[in-house]
């Protein structure tokens, strides 16, 4: 894994003397949900999947990043075949090699049920969807409610180029082990909203 | 919910090498009762007695994987933790549940478990899943038979060649650099510990490997012991398996991502085939012997949409790779697009 990078060109606010500096501007950032075998799906997974956006929207509001546009997909279950189910991180990059959504929102891939993890997503993935490597967020319902809302948050946390850190009670805290956490810091909302998808 | 557990259910993404080895016989007798309960926490509890390597963990995917009522997509995932179990009881559980296998994803996911496990024994039952009405039912069990068969140097199952027309172009001066270079023991030995049992049934080497760098992905070539000991003359006599492709995830774990096939062509060379693990070959070329080993070209294989347009050339030296020419398109052409939903 790289280092954490410190945030650049935006800081947060430090205090010191003087009026406090005005907080920074919101930005925005647009997904696709893409359910992946949709018909599959039942109603407690499409409720889990809404309040999974609902709990990201909320905890990223907190860094002023504003989940904006969510827009939703389908893949059939005859289309994903075997993909409706994820195996390993290599198969979740295979899912997103296979599969993009023609606009210029990030992708995120939502299957039933994942193996050997709750989900995969590149660190500080790339905003050509049609470039190699995994180019999108692939998260599982393997989960409860808080559950799978710490996955969404987290993986796209990722997307946007957080790292692990070992806080606990953080999104991607307690180094990857992050159950159901919604903590964010100041300083990873810097990094997120500097990632090319996110918009002013 | 005692402490170790909770290792098992918070972790992202896989489990933290310790973690399952620290769970207790109780701990262990807790995961068998989830697995078994309806409810989102099945698969993680089966999954962590599954790399716990607990003892009674077939017998327990025995019974739920040919429970019809049961999720599919979670049968499916049963499946593939079958493979991953490693025992050799898998086999058997896997074609006894075929008969009452039902949707098309889990006989999907038991050929490809199949594939990573299978003996000789199953070629009959893939090649009934290879002629699946289902087309990704087909395709898998086609793989699997390819795979079974030359893992096990048998001729006779040879793998489709592509056309020379549908093989892919490479631009090599818009291709972004990929640095390929050995990968000596200690690295070659500890992707072979982080892939477990996801090794299709392959006994590899841990002393050396080729290192893959394209862009931001890290892959490494794992070599099969097989072909390192038969060298560039084993492919020319019977099929076989030289290795595996495993490539690094994000939280720096490796799992298998391509494996490549080789096998008999005429007196002097053998054919290549890359297939990525659900079935579809992306790349395909020759190696022909020479005084001091072969030469070797794979290209990309075109007319399936999640296609591999890159170029590898090189040599085949005491049962090594030494590339002298890789290159790799930069986009890749052609992916499907969802369709529009609501919620
Ligand atoms: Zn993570």
């Amino acid at each position: 894994m790289r280092p954490l990078r410190p945030p650049r060109d935006e800081e947060e606010p430090t205090g010191g003397g003087g009026a406090p500096p005005p907080p920074p501007p919101i930005r925005h950032l647009d997904i696709n949900i893409i359910r992946v075998g949709f018909e599959d799906f039942t109603a407690e997974d499409d409720a889990e999947l809404a309040n999974a956006i609902q709990v990201t929207r909320a905890i990223y509001a907190r860094v002023r990043l504003n989940l904006r546009t969510v827009t939703f997909w389908r893949i059939s279950v005859s289309e994903a075949a075997e993909h409706a189910i994820i195996d390993s991180a290599a198969e979740a990059e295979d899912l997103t090699w296979d599969w993009t959504v023609p606009n210029d929102a990030l992708d995120v891939f939502v299957v039933r049920v994942m193996n050997d993890a709750d989900g995969w997503s590149a660190v500080d993935g790339s905003c050509d969807k049609n470039s190699k490597g995994m180019t999108g967020s692939v998260v599982s319902l393997n989960g409860d409610a808080a559950n799978s809302a710490n996955t969404l948050a987290h993986e796209v946390g990722h997307y946007l180029g957080l790292e692990h850190i070992p806080d606990d009670g953080n999104i991607v805290g307690n180094n990857g082990s992050s159950d159901a956490f919604t903590g964010i810091h100041a300083w990873q909302g810097v990094v997120m909203r500097r990632h090319c998808f996110v918009r002013a | 919910m005692p402490d170790r557990l909770d290792d098992v259910f918070h972790a992202s993404h896989r489990l933290p090498p310790d973690a399952a080895s620290r769970l207790s016989a109780d701990d262990l007798s807790r995961l068998r009762a989830l697995a078994t309960e309806p409810g989102r926490q099945r698969v993680p509890a089966m999954n962590a007695l599954v790399v716990a390597g607990d003892p009674g963990v077939v017998d327990l995917l025995a019974v739920t994987l040919r429970d019809s009522g049961a999720d599919p997509a979670v049968r499916a995932a049963w499946a593939m933790q079958l493979a991953a179990t490693g025992r050799p009881d898998a086999e058997d559980a896997l074609v006894r549940a075929l008969p009452e296998a039902g949707p098309a994803v889990v006989r999907a996911r038991i050929a490809a478990a199949l594939a990573r496990i299978g003996s000789p024994f199953v070629l009959d039952d893939l090649a009934r899943l290879a002629g699946d009405p289902d087309p990704a039912v087909g395709r898998v069990g086609a793989f699997a038979r390819h795979v079974v068969a030359y893992r096990h140097g048998m001729p006779g199952f040879e793998v489709p060649r592509p056309d020379d027309q549908d093989l892919l172009e490479v631009d090599d001066d818009h291709a972004p650099p990929m640095a390929v270079g050995r990968a000596g023991p200690e690295e070659s030995a500890a992707t072979l510990v982080s892939l477990r049992n996801d090794t299709f049934g392959l006994a590899l080497s841990e002393d050396t490997g080729l290192r893959i760098d394209c862009g931001v992905r890290r892959m490494v070539f794992l070599y099969s012991q097989d072909f390192l000991r038969r060298g560039a003359g084993g492919p020319l006599r019977l099929p076989m398996m030289p290795g595996l492709i495993a490539q690094r995830g994000p939280d720096g774990s490796y799992a298998t991502r391509l494996v490549l096939l080789a096998g008999p062509q005429d007196g002097e060379s053998f054919h290549l085939a890359l297939y990525r693990t659900d079935g579809y070959q992306m790349m395909a070329g020759a190696a022909t012997i020479d005084g001091e080993g072969a030469v070797f070209e794979l290209r990309g294989v075109g007319g399936v949409r999640n296609k591999l347009p890159a170029l590898l050339r090189g040599r085949i030296q005491g049962g090594e790779f030494v590339l002298t020419s890789a290159a790799e398109a930069r986009a890749v052409p052609e992916a499907s697009h969802p369709t529009p939903d609501s919620l």
